[in-house]
């Protein structure tokens, strides 16, 4: 199955994940080729469901030179929606980071279709 | 239904124009590789990481961090002992940008078909035990003079690449070359 990996808002890859340092930023951009080629659960990257209140969003954690940078995403059929990409840099940045994405997600669903009508595989 | 706006992963021109992104992500995309790699052939020996960190006499923790994407720091040693562990043999290939840019330039689909082959090979030998792909310098052409050897480095050639063509194979190691490089194996061991 091929998956398109969309982004939401539309800065993500350039204002977040362009604004990594270049060894995150290639390792990010090539997980998500991968996720485009593979599916979104390549074997090889730690990636995994958060916790119900957080409604289907799933992370990605990369840690490139001691940096460790979360990639937050879900999946709806064959699209991979990426909502948010940080630097994981205190627990308070990171609960943050879980919100926007919830929030842009919440946005995005409610562009794609009839809100919860879109399903997110969980 | 709105269509969210792609994130764009056609990397050919960065790749091309950018030398340090290159660098870098052929090092993650070299990463990622041995980390499936070595995902995928634990599972089939039906091991745990722990499993395989008793047989390293180290601890589980550490042969997930190898079996991550994002791990950089390997050692050739690191790498003999797992495939020792595994029991598989490890091959290096060293490939030269200006020879594996093309593979970028593709769609992502046509990327995909170009894998494909690539992939169900190594599932095939993953998954099922088959032989990989060998390069075999037969004794019986390294026993013959240089010349023959050429002739059959052409043979060789058009049978092994055509074999190889899914397996890699050096992009500059044509028939010519390969031929040539028999006739200077077997005139190195006449001489």
């Amino acid at each position: 199955m091929d998956y398109e990996v969309k982004q939401w808002p539309g800065g993500v890859g350039k204002s977040e994940i362009g604004a990594l340092p270049l060894a995150a930023e290639s390792a990010v951009l090539l997980m998500l080729k991968e996720m485009a080629k593979r599916g979104p659960m390549p074997e090889e990257y730690g990636i995994k469901p958060l916790k119900k209140h957080l409604h289907g969003l799933k992370q990605a954690n990369l840690k490139v030179n001691r940096e460790q940078i979360r990639v937050l995403f879900s999946v709806y059929g064959s699209q991979i929606v990426v909502f948010h990409v940080f630097k994981k840099t205190s627990p308070q940045v990171e609960k943050r980071g879980y919100q926007k994405a919830l929030d842009r997600k919440k946005q995005a669903e409610t562009l794609m279709g009839d809100g919860n009508d879109i399903p997110t595989l969980h | 239904m709105t269509s969210l706006p792609s994130i764009d992963l056609d990397l050919a021109e960065r790749l091309r124009a950018d030398e340090k992104f290159r660098q870098a992500y052929f090092i993650a995309e070299s990463s990622g590789m041995i980390a499936r790699q070595l995902i995928r052939l634990r599972k089939r020996r039906g091991l745990s990481q722990t499993d395989v960190a008793e047989q390293l006499e180290t601890r589980q923790p550490a042969i997930s961090r190898v079996e991550s994407a994002d791990y950089r720091n390997w050692s050739f040693n690191t790498l003999r002992r797992l495939a020792e562990a595994l029991d598989a043999r490890i091959r290096v290939m060293i490939e030269p940008s200006e020879d594996v840019l093309s593979e970028y330039e593709m769609p992502m689909q046509d990327q995909k078909k170009v894998d494909a082959p690539l992939s169900a090979q190594f599932n095939q030998w993953i998954n099922k035990g088959a032989a990989p792909p060998t390069m075999k310098l037969s004794q019986s052409i390294l026993g013959d003079d240089a010349a023959s050897a050429a002739k059959y480095g052409d043979t060789l050639g058009q049978h092994e690449l055509s074999s190889l063509s899914d397996g890699q194979l050096d992009k500059q190691m044509t028939k010519q070359s390969l031929g040539s490089v028999i006739s200077e194996m077997t005139g190195a061991a006449c001489s």
